[in-house]
């Protein structure tokens, strides 16, 4: 996994949460209250613009963590 | 000056294209000093907006908290506690679709918002809903295309909401009509019922974070002082002559709209380091030009200092250096404004004029609710100002000067066509404002109650030009007692000591209705000193509970010596 990716989407996912991400480490969107389904929208939508990709409705329903994230970003650009 | 510097960089990100999420959220605020809470009955989600706008009110430093009612096509709870500052009706009008004529959808939420009313006098804001919402729609007739319902759904929606007073269209329609990308998302909406895209969702969070909320709690800004040279056209003018200035396509856009704006009823004026006569050559040989001499109220071109300049507009102008607009291409020159007259608004101007007028068009404090309908006055009657001046300096000797302007003070006694009017000066007067109290649209149009208010807007004309009306005394009546709550004038009309005489209309028709005393409302504020002054001249104590005869005595013996004619209509 590319850990400059990681890094910048762990970080993105902190700021668009609001919260202080206590690791680079995997985040499990059921561990973090804030996470929910409006915030999912707005962090599916800011990943959208900083790398310019488009998920499918069944990726944002399967995201479940940060790792989703970077996997499906890496592999779309 | 980094602060001032920080500012005007995020407006240009902010205003200048459709920002991004990077964009606004990475934005630096300046300090707030102002915060709205804002009610949401909603059936759809409002937060993906919500959280967006904070940097757009920032600009203007203020911020905004949300009360958001659960999903709730009923509305039962709508209002909440009826504490918020203002309140969105949030509705995915599909939902009624489904399930009836929007006629009666209509109606319904018509009865809803009368009574939401009852309970505040908040502005109220209701989205109608955007035309065309699927990529290709456009291939479509109206007749054969949900298109057709809608737009029939908007217009019969505006019909009714529209002459509410307080109430406003959140005009989805029209920010999805200047959308070029798409409109609707359908994963949006799958996952979480929004079903607008991206950048709809940013327009939304622009349009109510820059223009509506400010057009609803600020003054609306009084006057745009520009600069010339690369500003409102390319080119430099004492360098290349009046013919080789180039009026590119947004230079033309962008003149186009500041005459629009003074259509509106916002001053222009120009600040320019230039000789006075190769302005007015430049103006007078370039009919290609939008803009012409005439339109503006002041013209300052000269070597001076802007900052210089631009004070000496507002003693002209007789407005307050916060309800100005500064534009112009060089950043050192606006970097000098801030550190001379910090109130002054700023806006960078750019070199293509299309980036200009885009910024323009978003920049908090220039959007406009409803007509001004003195605004096609206020600019000959501030260039007769020009002319009272003149007329003052050769009368100094003799004191003839209000005398040789021939007044006419026409009074009014609850004219509820005026409420409109009141409206607008409690929002925009500063100087001569005596109670600072902000009336909402609702309020101004209850003190035309006969039962109990008396409330006089006060039209000024003389042998220069009409001013309008220019002033307004608000007065609540309890028994034998009155409370005045309002006493506002616009500074174009200050000097001549209207305010005294329509003070005595008041008192003279309090006294006829049995008031026997009377209260005044009094708020220190930054920039009312002139009315504060002005009250101290007939009441020197606490302006509690004053014996109305003695008052009325006062005054009256102040305005038998003052010139003008007065017109009494009830």
């Amino acid at each position: 996994m590319n850990d400059n990716l990681h890094t910048h989407i762990t970080t993105i996912v902190a700021e668009v949460l609001n919260i202080e991400l206590p690791s680079l480490d995997n985040q499990l969107r059921s561990q973090i209250p804030s996470w929910d389904s409006l915030k999912h929208i707005e962090l599916i939508l800011r990943l959208e613009e900083q790398f310019q990709v488009r998920f499918s409705s069944r990726e944002v329903a399967e995201i479940q963590s940060t790792d989703d994230l970077v996997q499906i970003i890496e592999v779309k650009s | 000056m980094s602060n001032v510097l920080t500012h005007l960089n995020s407006v240009h990100r902010l205003l200048s294209s459709l920002p991004t999420r990077e964009q606004i959220t990475s934005s630096t605020t300046r300090s707030i000093n102002r915060m709205y809470k804002i009610r949401v009955d909603r059936t759809m989600p409002f937060e993906l907006i919500g959280n967006l706008m904070p940097p757009f009110c920032g600009l203007w430093e203020a911020d905004v908290q949300f009360d958001y009612s659960d999903y709730d096509a009923s509305l039962s709870r709508l209002g909440g506690d009826h504490q918020a500052d203002a309140y969105i009706i949030w509705l995915d009008w599909r939902i009624y679709r489904q399930s009836m004529a929007m006629e009666d959808a209509v109606h319904w939420l018509v009865g809803r918002i009368q009574q939401l009313r009852e309970a505040t006098t908040a502005p109220i804001w209701v989205n109608n809903w955007p035309e065309s919402l699927e990529p290709g729609d456009t291939l479509f007739g109206l007749r054969v295309n949900v298109r057709g319902k809608i737009r029939r759904f908007n217009e019969y929606l505006s019909e009714h909401i529209e002459p509410m007073v307080g109430c406003e269209l959140l005009d989805l329609a029209g920010i999805a009509y200047d959308e070029i990308g798409v409109i609707y998302d359908r994963r949006n909406d799958e996952i979480s019922s929004y079903p607008f895209s991206d950048s709809i969702t940013i327009r939304l969070a622009r349009h109510l974070g820059t223009q509506l909320l400010p057009a609803s709690f600020l003054p609306r800004i009084k006057a745009i002082v520009l600069d010339l040279d690369d500003t409102i056209y390319r080119g430099i003018l004492a360098e290349d002559g009046w013919k080789s200035l180039n009026l590119t396509k947004g230079h033309y856009e962008l003149q186009k709209l500041l005459l629009r704006l003074k259509h509106s009823g916002i001053m222009l004026t120009i600040c320019s380091r230039n000789e006075e006569q190769d302005v007015k050559v430049l103006f007078e040989r370039r009919d290609d030009f939008p803009l012409q001499w005439s339109d503006f109220a002041l013209i300052c071109a000269n070597w001076q200092s802007k900052a210089d300049n631009v004070r000496q507009l507002t003693q002209q102008l007789n407005i307050d250096s916060a309800a100005i607009l500064f534009i112009d291409d060089n950043p050192v020159e606006l970097l000098k404004m801030a550190e001379v007259m910090p109130m002054v608004k700023l806006l960078h101007a750019e070199v293509n004029g299309m980036d200009t007028m885009i910024k323009i068009s978003h920049y908090p404090g220039l959007y406009q609710i409803r007509p001004d309908h003195e605004a096609a006055i206020r600019t000959a009657d501030i260039q007769a100002n020009q002319i009272r001046n003149s007329l003052k300096e050769k009368s100094s000797e003799d004191g003839t000067y209000l005398a040789s302007l021939q007044m006419i003070v026409t009074i009014h006694v609850n004219q509820i066509s005026h409420a409109g009017r009141l409206f607008d000066l409690s929002r925009k007067t500063n100087q001569f404002n005596l109670a600072l109290r902000r009336m909402t649209e609702i309020e101004s149009h209850n003190v035309m109650n006969k039962e109990q208010y008396v409330t006089l807007t006060v039209r000024l004309s003389d042998i220069v030009s009409d001013s309008g009306i220019i002033g307004a005394l608000v007065c609540r009546l309890d028994g034998r007692n009155a409370r005045l709550i309002e006493t506002i004038f616009s500074c174009r009309a200050l000097g001549r000591d209207i305010e005294s005489v329509s003070f005595a209309c008041l008192l003279e028709k309090l006294s006829l209705c049995g008031i026997e005393q009377i209260s005044i409302d009094v708020k220190d504020g930054p920039r009312n000193a002139p009315a504060i002054d002005w009250l101290r001249r007939y009441v020197k104590d606490v302006p509690k509970n004053i014996p109305l005869k003695g008052l009325l005595n006062n005054v009256r013996t102040v305005c038998m010596q003052h010139p003008s004619k007065v017109v009494v209509i009830e």
